[in-house]
């Protein structure tokens, strides 16, 4: 691989729905894109996750995630845009080895007792007894029969390159009549898309 | 050849639509319920304002304008991201949305350089630019079609990774479109999708990453 510090930008794509749907680095720069912004523009139709990179005076590249916000801001508020938006700090990481989904059977007095169930359906499920201290205290009024839980293991990255073995326990949070809720959201988006086939069924039909 | 397993991963999603920034305020996060209070209080505020709001905090990142919303996690369970944005939109289930994206960047540690230049050659034979003296992979992006029934593409980045050296970077972006009529959301597909497709989404970029890295 290459680590020359010349700049290759892609060349947009040639599908059909360009550019209205192009998500990759466009060199279409509109003029107002280009006040004041010297780094590659992502375009409102992209759904990438801004890459973060280091800026290279020679190419431009900047910060892409504080950059698409300040692009934001600099339009309606340039004067403050430098004030208000930071550079991201540096980041902790987690390097995941092991994950299980699980649903608390019962709570006892100092622990609690779950069914574990593998998230890809890999493995059998399995039932683990955990300490109520190794539940984070504002997860812990969730703490009851029937709640859901994720419990990762795996190691924490610190910004200094510092590696320790961590198990997360992070209890799922939903808006209260999120199932019934989930099963509206399914039926309507089923109810749209047979109502979409319906229509294109028609206009097929009289063209 | 790399073990497979990444230095440093970040998951994120990002929907395009209509938002209000204004309403996306760590504190009302807190106080629907979607995240812990204590989290949303001691939440990292950038700016909240009419045309961007930004903030962070041990869990999570998140960025809103006008035209787009994303979160972000670099901690497991990235399930906790995917439940944060599923409670937001049942809550807020008129927002315009058109299409969601599903990204999973990864960084890579390489065992050796001669592992790391190997990468970019087999996806790039360097045989094939000849009139180019030592190329090299600067940055790649293949896009394939969706293995399901959806609007969109699978995108896949590849580059020198910047923060591990030597490295690779690799992001997928897992893009539903649905580009529905004036007046319409997509709202509800993009809940539905998250709550059923996300494991899938998760798997689909580990093995792509892993084939990626782990050329013999």
């Amino acid at each position: 691989m290459s680590q020359s510090a010349s700049s290759v930008f892609p060349t947009p794509s040639l599908t059909p729905d360009e550019p209205e749907n192009w998500t990759g680095r466009s060199s279409r720069l509109r003029s107002s894109e280009l006040a004041g912004y010297d780094g590659s523009v992502e375009r409102a139709t992209d759904t990438e996750a801004p890459i973060h990179r280091d800026k290279h005076a020679s190419t431009g590249l900047v910060n892409a995630s504080v950059e698409a916000v300040k692009r934001a801001v600099h339009e309606r508020l340039a004067p403050i845009a430098d004030h208000l938006v930071r550079p991201a700090k540096p980041r902790v990481f987690f390097q995941a080895l092991e994950n299980w989904e699980g649903t608390v059977l019962e709570v006892r007095e100092e622990t609690f007792v779950a069914r574990l169930t593998d998230p890809l359906g890999e493995r059998k499920d399995e039932e683990a007894e955990f300490f109520t201290d190794d539940v984070s205290e504002w997860d812990r009024k969730l703490l009851a029969p029937g709640a859901v839980f994720y419990w990762s293991l795996g190691r924490t990255i610190e910004p200094t390159g510092a590696t320790s073995r961590t198990s997360t326990l992070r209890f799922r949070r939903l808006p209260a009549w999120s199932r019934p809720e989930l099963a509206r959201a399914e039926e309507r988006a089923e109810s749209l898309a047979t109502a979409f086939e319906s229509v294109d069924g028609r206009n097929k039909q009289s063209s | 050849m790399a073990s497979g397993l990444p230095e440093k991963t970040q998951v994120s999603i990002v929907l395009l639509g209509a938002f209000n920034p204004r309403l996306f305020h760590p504190a009302w996060f807190g106080k629907q319920g979607l995240m812990p209070e204590d989290e949303a209080k001691q939440a990292e505020i950038a700016i909240i304002h009419e045309q961007v709001a930004q903030f962070s905090t041990g869990s999570h990142e998140v960025q809103v304008t006008t035209d787009r919303f994303f979160a972000a996690t670099t901690r497991d369970p990235y399930d906790a991201l995917r439940d944060l944005v599923v409670g937001t939109f049942l809550l807020l289930d008129q927002t315009p949305i058109r299409a969601m994206g599903i990204n999973r960047d990864s960084h890579f540690k390489m065992p050796s350089e001669a592992d790391w230049h190997k990468v970019g050659h087999t996806l790039v034979p360097k045989e094939n630019w000849p009139f180019l003296r030592e190329p090299g992979v600067r940055m790649l992006i293949e896009e394939g079609l969706r293995p399901d029934d959806e609007k969109g593409y699978i995108r896949v980045h590849v580059a020198p990774s910047e923060q591990i050296v030597p490295g690779v970077s690799i992001q997928v972006n897992d893009h539903y479109a649905w580009n529905p009529a004036d007046g319409e959301t997509a709202v509800n597909e993009a809940v539905a999708l998250l709550a059923t497709a996300w494991h899938d989404s998760m798997e689909r970029a580990t093995k792509m990453m892993t084939a990626i890295v782990t050329v013999p």
